[in-house]
């Protein structure tokens, strides 16, 4: 939606600050003129670091098969925020968190805000269809769309929004992403060297997944639902009765 | 275990004062205050009194069918159109529904969990009398007033598809479950008295910090392409002044138990009672139930001593400047199908 951080949503970024997520304090206003610094930074790189395009893409869009996350249309709150998370080192990542480091504030604003402004990777307008919710049988689509509320496990959807995806400024895009990222976000989440959330949110949900769970998950999101959405177009509910006798 | 039951009697009076309909129960002695319990909502979401009814206690509680277990039959079809209809109310119910709110966005889990006034609680105790209308309630017209209070809607006729969807739903979740049965875990689980009176400014400071990440500074809630995610929490999109979530003992209860979303029982019970209180000091649609005059809608339908409804905070009469009740369906007749009084 609003993919330029103007006004509103620098008065939102405000809200989540006073929401006392400290993490979000750094997030403010971005203007057309961080888009454009955002760009060169993004195409060119700063001095000594390799420009975000080398491992995001041209057009942002990630490269799946080094498990890269695509980064356009993400929320620029959410995007400074990572940047932060890096610097501090509260997600580490030993490719970002230099490049993240020699980023000062401004132009860690600046690389979201380009990145938040480009078309996004996935169309949120097939939010709906990419909703199941009885996906029966599928343990990854089920933890996905249903959660496993006997372990007060909320569906991922419930935060990450219909199909995953993404409910700004916060909460990141699932669907699209690649099975190795979502993977490798899951078990950083798990074994604590990812913890940039707010309150622990995710942090605490992955601890209660076990491996299997986390490969079922992340395959669902980084292969499956493409192809429930596919289907979906055509068929709305796919496999109805068709799985189980 | 005296003293629990004699608080326990304390918030009956409160409540039946204020409007639940928590108990279902014709047998119970109403405590002697005068007004019709008000809250429509609550009669799922409450707990039903003491009284006649048998409790099945005990810690292992009743356990509906596993959620993937709906039968493959023309029944199971409708059981899982009841469940979309639970999960997806406002997408999939535009016509009875004035907000974007979802029936599972206060009965977490697809209404399956404990202690989110689960529908398989629900079912087993209705039909039931309310002091409300006087008469028998089939489990038609209390899902009625869901739609009229919590969605901010219009009542869906007693045998339409939606609430033949939905009861068959609810009859499938209370499988083997006894009827005319108080199962534990059904309601919302009652908090103690708050320990120090609610205060306006505490509960701010915690829904700041707790809950605005995810419901927004000004309660609005977080859509993604248009669907619900995060429920408004007060504002002409969400529920309204005659809904069980507006008073403080459900909405207290609800908050202790289910939030924040996967981190339930987090908070305090001083903190989930101040935070239900800065919740419900905000402005939401009318009580469709308005006499007219804010301050005889609060004697008849909002008397309880915790009612914000007619109260003035920060220098607002809550309910006098409330948009009437309807949400989007405002302007299309009568807010309800049926008249139920």
């Amino acid at each position: 939606m609003n993919r330029k951080r103007k006004k509103p949503s620098g008065i939102s970024s405000l809200a989540i600050v006073s929401a006392g997520s400290l993490f979000w304090l750094s997030i403010g206003i971005a203007s057309a003129d961080d888009v454009a610094q955002g760009k060169s930074i993004a195409t060119k790189g700063i001095t000594g670091q390799a420009p975000c395009m080398a491992c995001h893409g041209a057009n942002g869009e990630g490269m799946a098969a080094a498990g890269f996350p695509f980064l356009a249309g993400l929320p620029a709150a959410y995007l400074e925020a990572q940047l932060v998370g890096f610097a501090q080192g509260r997600r580490k990542q030993a490719v970002m968190e230099p490049i993240a480091k020699a980023l000062n504030a401004e132009q860690k604003k600046a690389v979201a805000a380009w990145y938040a402004s480009l078309p996004p990777v996935i169309d949120p307008g097939r939010a709906v269809q990419l909703q199941d919710s009885y996906p029966k049988g599928k343990m990854g689509a089920w933890l996905a769309q249903r959660g496993d509320w006997s372990r007060a496990l909320p569906a991922c959807v419930q935060c990450h929004g219909p199909g995953g995806v993404g409910v700004a400024p916060t909460f990141p895009a699932l669907a699209g992403q690649s099975a190795m990222y979502i993977k490798n976000q899951l078990l950083a989440w798990k074994t604590g060297t990812r913890a940039d959330d707010p309150h622990d949110l995710m942090a605490h949900l992955a601890r209660k997944l076990t491996d299997e769970e986390i490969d079922a998950v992340s395959t669902y999101f980084g292969n499956d639902i493409d192809a429930v959405a596919v289907s979906a177009t055509t068929t709305q509910k796919p496999a109805k009765a068709g799985e189980q006798p | 275990m005296n003293r629990l039951l004699f608080i326990r009697t304390t918030r009956l009076a409160v409540i039946t004062t204020t409007a639940c309909l928590l108990m279902p129960v014709g047998s119970v002695a109403a405590p002697a205050v005068s007004g019709p319990p008000a809250d429509e909502h609550a009669a799922i979401a409450a707990a039903p009194g003491p009284a006649s009814l048998p409790m099945l206690a005990g810690a292992t509680g009743f356990s509906p069918p596993a959620a993937d277990a709906i039968p493959d039959s023309e029944f199971g079809e409708v059981v899982r159109k009841g469940q979309d209809y639970f999960l997806h109310t406002s997408r999939l119910l535009p016509q009875y529904t004035g907000n974007s709110l979802n029936c599972v966005n206060c009965h977490i889990d697809a209404g399956r969990r404990a202690d989110s006034a689960p529908m398989w609680g629900a079912y087993v105790l209705y039909p039931a009398y309310r002091k409300k209308n006087g008469h028998v309630n089939t489990l038609a017209e209390r899902l009625q007033g869901c739609f009229k209070y919590s969605m901010n809607g219009k009542a869906p006729a007693a045998d339409s598809e939606a609430l033949v969807a939905i009861s068959s739903y609810m009859y499938w979740l209370a499988s083997n479950a006894p009827t005319g049965v108080k199962l534990a875990g059904q309601g919302y689980k009652r908090l103690p008295e708050p320990a120090q009176k609610m205060d306006l400014e505490r509960g701010k400071a915690v829904y700041a910090a707790q809950c605005a990440v995810c419901h927004g500074a000004n309660g609005e809630g977080r859509k993604a392409a248009g669907v619900t995610v995060f429920p408004a929490l007060w504002g002409d999109d969400s529920f309204n002044w005659g809904a069980g979530m507006h008073q403080m003992p459900n909405a207290a209860a609800f908050i202790k138990a289910n939030m924040p979303l996967g981190k339930d029982n987090t908070l305090t019970d001083q903190q989930a009672w101040d935070v239900a209180y800065f919740m419900n000091s905000h402005e939401r649609p009318q009580d469709p139930r308005f006499t007219g005059d804010v301050q005889e809608t609060r004697e008849r339908f909002h008397a309880a001593d915790d009612n914000l409804y007619g109260r003035t905070i920060n220098g607002v009469v809550l309910g006098a400047q409330s948009v009437p009740s309807g949400g989007r369906l405002r302007g299309q007749g009568p807010t309800a199908d049926v008249v139920a009084k």
